[in-house]
């Protein structure tokens, strides 16, 4: 059922920036769909405490696409400047957390569109710690590779070089089926891409990631052949 | 499972199926290659999970305080913008009333003051009509026959 009410922006005045975070007390926990009507009827701290209650979830998702604070920042931002104005077409009974995770996911795309379009970013090379690291992780014959908390930075700098140099889509199919391990059915839904489209993309994506990555191998190969020779 | 099965489920990404792990695993036990291939395919999934997973950010209250402020401030501003947006579009579109609107009222006096003029003019001919009932009877031929010429023509030709 939609919610019947509009949104009455001009109620929701927002008056001071100095908001004050009010918490509805523990005995009174509101679903959300009380908190969403109570802010289409224009109760600000309702919207408040739904902000609070989802931001560390919008958080997540923002972060397995962008490094950079400011822009997760503005990620959360946006998604809940946007949720609060399209609140009136959320459907009740739905999960508000998965409309809003749709939301950031679709601000995460838009803005990795806009950084492809401005520049059009190369595979640097791989520093001797990366490729030592990657080394060790091909020679080891276990199923699953682990990645401990000193190396973490590492992984992340290789994986940063490898996702710059996907498309926006294959890098979106990619992050939500490894990193937010959402089902193809789930990606389909978040999209609104069909399921054999989500598939296709997921193939194509990590075709492109291999070939990224044999590309960048290949360069570190050279690099270390042509090292080797001007030293003998 | 042969080595382009276990490539094809790889590449398809069903290598964490339960039955196809299995499989998998048995394969690559005696296989480098397929092994290999198996090695890069699992990396890929965790360097994509690990892209997010450096620098942590510590969350504090502050933090909280600070987002709800900014998303206040940014719905605040957007308010703004659609309505001025919202203005501008009145004010845009008021010039155009404006000129329709006179042009209105000027079709309207045009098109009144003809309707006048042809009132009159009605009205004049009906006075002149009235004044003169033989008028319209002067202009009545007595020729009864209209293909031979009439007495007064006869007499003028003589």
């Amino acid at each position: 059922m939609l919610v019947d009410q509009s949104i009455n922006q001009s109620v929701f005045t927002l008056g001071s920036n100095e908001a004050e975070i009010t918490h509805f007390p523990a005995s009174t926990i509101a679903s959300d769909d009380r908190l969403i009507e109570l802010t289409l009827s224009g109760d600000e701290a309702a919207f408040e405490s739904l902000l609070l209650r989802h931001h560390r979830r919008i958080f997540s998702i923002a972060r397995r696409f962008f490094r950079s604070r400011e822009t997760v920042e503005d990620i959360v931002q946006e998604t809940f400047s946007k949720a609060f104005f399209s609140l009136s077409t959320y459907r009740r009974g739905a999960t508000f957390e998965q409309w809003l995770a749709k939301i950031a996911v679709n601000n995460c795309y838009d803005e990795l569109r806009r950084r492809k379009k401005r520049s059009e970013s190369l595979i640097t090379e791989l520093s001797t710690d990366e490729e030592g690291w990657l080394q060790i992780k091909l020679s080891q014959t276990a199923f699953e590779a682990h990645v401990n908390e000193a190396e973490k930075g590492i992984a992340a700098e290789i994986s940063s070089k490898l996702l710059s140099s996907l498309s926006p889509e294959d890098r979106l199919v990619l992050t939500l089926l490894h990193a937010e391990n959402n089902s193809v059915k789930e990606i389909a839904q978040i999209t609104g891409w069909s399921e054999a489209k989500v598939k296709i993309r997921a193939f194509r994506a990590r075709h492109s990631m291999r070939r990224a990555f044999q590309r960048l191998r290949k360069a570190e190969e050279r690099k270390l052949r042509v090292t080797g020779e001007t030293t003998r | 499972m042969s080595c382009q099965e276990v490539r094809r489920l790889l590449r398809k990404g069903y290598s964490h199926a339960p039955i196809a792990s299995y499989e998998i695993r048995s394969h690559v036990r005696l296989c480098t290659k397929c092994n290999q291939e198996l090695i890069i395919n699992t990396l890929m999934n965790t360097l994509v999970t690990s892209y997010g997973d450096a620098n942590p950010y510590e969350h504090s209250p502050w933090d909280d305080l600070r987002l709800v402020n900014r998303i206040k401030s940014r719905i605040q501003a957007a308010n703004g913008y659609r309505a001025s947006s919202w203005d501008a579009a009145i004010i845009g579109v008021k010039g155009w009333l404006l000129a329709f609107g006179a042009m209105a009222i000027l079709l309207l006096v045009l098109s009144s003051q003809f309707a006048t003029g042809s009132t009159l003019d009605q009205m004049a001919s009906d006075r002149i009509s009235h004044n003169n009932p033989n008028w319209s009877e002067e202009l009545v031929s007595t020729n009864s026959s209209p293909n031979l010429p009439s007495e007064e023509d006869s007499e003028n030709a003589h």
